[in-house]
């Protein structure tokens, strides 16, 4: 192997990364604007009456798990980050005005693919949660996913957080507090 | 055909520069799509995808030496090509790239010593490929377990 068998791939690596660069400064605002969409489009359905638009709002408050705040006329759509079994789970949760659990879902994981992974896909594991407001305990309202049960506490613990929040609950309740 | 030892890492800058474009392109013009992450079983079959690619074109040997700076290469193409697309999820690239090195390291290693086992020679027109295959299974099984 000779120092001159390393121009080819350099110069393959370096006009690649020079492509994308340029596909991404070219695309850049199309893929934020339809990533705004997007998300408009799925927080809509997350709360009842299926708001247009939603303002974001900036949070400073001490619960660390909750990443964005999301407000439409009826209500709070919350960004949150809690602990998994096996990492970080980012959930969307849609809460009424009245502290009321509209809409969950989980945008990403590193969950056990077959146990807590089913934690985005299983619907009635999902539907336990709405209508909840705040109170909400695997064991005693929730049903735990089959082997999954840090998964589900942690599902739990954000959902009782983003309620925390619109309805001004004691901090104690929410996901930085309680442990499940 | 002249064995040029480097030759499998250009083919990765060019196999994963695709793929980082074809995620942009859908992150972009459709932003509903669930696009796959870079994990393990995508860089696995990127690694693969160029292996292959390079045992149909050339010969191919075991060279330790030309292993080592195949990873190293691999490491900065996992970390340099996914940060320009703007695919790193947060992540920082230095684990995009310590990851990709192990990876592209080990399957290099891997596909070479397995493939000069399966090859019958110039009549063994599916080994390249069948070995890939063999190899994606056992790097999904092993995902599967961590």
């Amino acid at each position: 192997m000779k120092a001159k068998d390393l121009i080819a791939p350099i110069a393959a690596l370096l006009a690649a990364a020079g492509i994308l660069l340029g596909v991404s400064a070219l695309l850049g605002e199309t893929a934020q604007r339809g990533e705004e969409a997007a998300r408009n489009e799925i927080m809509s359905y997350m709360l009842p009456g299926r708001p247009a638009s939603f303002t974001e709002e900036a949070y400073d408050g001490e619960d660390e798990s909750i990443r964005r705040v999301f407000k439409a006329e009826d209500g709070y759509v919350l960004e949150l980050e809690t602990n998994g079994y096996a990492g970080p789970m980012v959930l969307w949760v849609g809460v009424t005005n009245e502290g009321r659990v509209s809409g969950l879902t989980v945008r990403d994981h590193r969950e056990t693919f077959g146990l807590g992974r089913r934690a985005q896909t299983e619907a009635p594991f999902l539907l336990q949660f709405i209508g909840t407001s705040g109170e909400a305990a695997v064991g005693e309202d929730i049903d735990a996913l089959t082997g999954a049960t840090v998964t589900s506490k942690a599902v739990t613990r954000a959902v009782n957080s983003a309620v925390a929040f619109v309805t001004g609950a004691d901090i104690s309740s929410s996901a930085t507090e309680w442990e499940g | 055909m002249k064995h040029d030892p480097l030759k499998r890492s250009a083919l990765l800058a060019a196999v994963v520069g695709v793929a980082c474009l074809g995620l942009s392109l859908a992150k972009a013009l459709a932003p509903m799509a669930i696009l796959p992450t870079l994990d393990l079983p995508l860089t696995l079959g990127l690694s693969l995808i160029a292996l292959t690619l390079d045992a149909y074109w050339g010969r191919h040997e075991l060279s330790w030496p030309a292993l080592l700076v195949n990873a190293v290469l691999g490491g900065a193409v996992f970390a340099l090509l996914p940060w320009c697309a703007g695919l790193t999820q947060g992540r920082p690239i230095w684990t995009l790239g310590l990851a990709g090195a192990a990876v592209f390291g080990v399957s290099a290693l891997l596909y070479t010593a397995a493939l000069e086992r399966i090859a019958t020679g110039p009549k063994a027109p599916l080994a390249p490929t069948g070995t890939a295959l063999m190899l994606y299974l056992a790097g999904q099984c092993l995902s599967g377990l961590l």
